[in-house]
């Protein structure tokens, strides 16, 4: 089923040229992987980068680059048919089998170094591993059916998307592939619906504060 | 480093390089078929002639967003190993050879700028991974999409293809090029926006 909250033309436009941090560029990969129509539409800006790159006024290479490159390939052995990332060992993580294929990797380098951490009833996270991401964190969430995250506001930009199941909150319904972006003083409260896990896909920029009695879970949350 | 603008000359061999350049610059469907042969059958007679297709224009490309020229060629030699290596992966029916190539660069420099290390050939580039197949995408749309892009580029107002060189080739964030062009925020993605509604409005009928 195609997803009904789309991520805003202007990241497609970034993540074309480039310009985003890996975290944002993972998210905008992970909701394109789920996305057809935003599929689409990122295959058709990246074709106007192959053709910035076609137009380009070429500059030589330097003498011997092409010797250099063909002893580099002689070295080579014949190319291989790429395969698909399988055999990973998840360890029976029913997350991973939700996850789709641009994700897999990131937690498998993730997985020895993190391990999933409950933080409410019903809740785990786990964080992941991604390049350059300083001021910010990329996590893994599961929530139970039926249970939720306690409502909290947002000190800095949250992007959030659902890689399996769904959850309600009081901006919508969120399935598989939708995606919601937090900031702010805006507020909300996660609910898993009934059945399936819910899978999500968080990129914090900034620690999330959560308001009220809750104010304990931004100390289990790690922040 | 000499700078040759303008169509590529008639076939000669290069003095710097010792490259062949053919007739024409290679259409879509050659530069395709060498990928193809390169895949099929590690053809190292095609490789050459797509590196020196798309050698100089990675090259330039590179050289736009900051590296040396030093530098500029290690990544070329990237890029190019890469497409050596993952030549199984590209699917003419999806883009042309120039819009894969301009992926993996992207997501090359990308890890080469912030990190300002030289990772290892990453296996889980998005741009090698097999792909999900875009609906009703037949090769010639593509190709008739990318001829009807190519014309819409060329036919952008100046300020607007301001913005694009910016972004693709320099490699630039939104909020850079606002302070760059000393432009509101709003007015950079507006502009964009525009320039982009015109390219998708060219592209449409091939979607
Ligand atoms: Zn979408």
């Amino acid at each position: 089923m195609t997803p009904s909250h789309h991520v805003p033309f202007d990241l497609l436009m970034e993540r074309a040229a480039g310009t985003l941090s890996p975290a944002m560029a993972l998210f905008v990969d992970t909701h394109v992987a789920l996305c057809p129509l935003c599929r689409g539409q990122l295959r058709a800006l990246e074709a106007v980068g192959g053709e910035m790159l076609e137009r380009i006024a070429p500059v030589a290479m330097s003498a011997g680059a092409l010797d250099r490159m063909m002893a580099l390939i002689g070295a080579e052995a014949q190319p291989r048919p790429i395969m698909a990332a399988t055999g990973m060992d998840f360890d029976g993580d029913p997350a991973f089998t939700r996850l789709p294929s641009v994700l897999r990797p990131v937690w498998a380098r993730s997985r020895p170094r993190h391990d999933w951490r409950k933080v409410f009833s019903g809740v785990s996270m786990m964080d992941l591993d991604v390049p350059e991401n300083h001021d910010g964190k990329v996590l893994l969430t599961v929530i139970e059916g039926d249970k939720g995250i306690p409502r909290h506001s947002h000190r800095g930009r949250e992007a959030i998307i659902v890689l399996s199941g769904a959850f309600q909150d009081e901006f919508g319904r969120f399935g598989k592939g939708d995606v919601c972006f937090c900031d702010g003083a805006m507020t909300h409260k996660p609910v898993a619906e009934p059945g399936e896990i819910c899978v999500a896909l968080a990129v914090l920029e900034l620690p999330v504060q959560l308001t009220g009695v809750l104010g304990f879970v931004q100390r289990v949350l790690g922040h | 480093m000499p700078f040759c603008a303008g169509p590529l000359p008639h076939t000669r061999v290069d003095p710097l390089t010792k490259t062949i350049e053919s007739a024409l610059p290679l259409d879509r469907e050659t530069l395709a078929d060498l990928v193809e042969a390169i895949a099929e059958r590690g053809d190292r007679a095609a490789f050459a002639r797509l590196f020196a297709h798309l050698a100089p224009r990675l090259k330039a490309f590179l050289m736009r967003l900051g590296a040396s020229a030093g530098t500029a060629e290690e990544l070329v030699q990237d890029v190019m190993l890469t497409i050596w290596r993952k030549a199984a992966s590209f699917d003419r029916r999806q883009s042309s050879v120039t819009t894969w190539t301009y992926t993996i660069a992207r997501n090359r420099r990308i890890d080469l700028i912030r990190r300002e290390t030289r990772p290892d050939l990453d296996p889980e580039e998005p741009a090698l991974q097999p792909s999900a197949p875009v609906a009703a995408d037949t090769a010639l749309e593509v190709e008739r999409r990318d001829a009807a892009l190519r014309m819409a580029i060329a036919e952008l107002p100046e300020e607007q293809a301001d913005l694009l060189r910016l972004a693709y080739y320099e490699g630039k964030s939104h909020s850079e090029i606002a302070d760059i062009r000393n432009l509101p925020l709003g007015t950079v993605k507006s502009r964009m926006r525009l320039a982009f509604n015109r390219l998708r409005r060219a592209m449409e009928p091939f979607q």
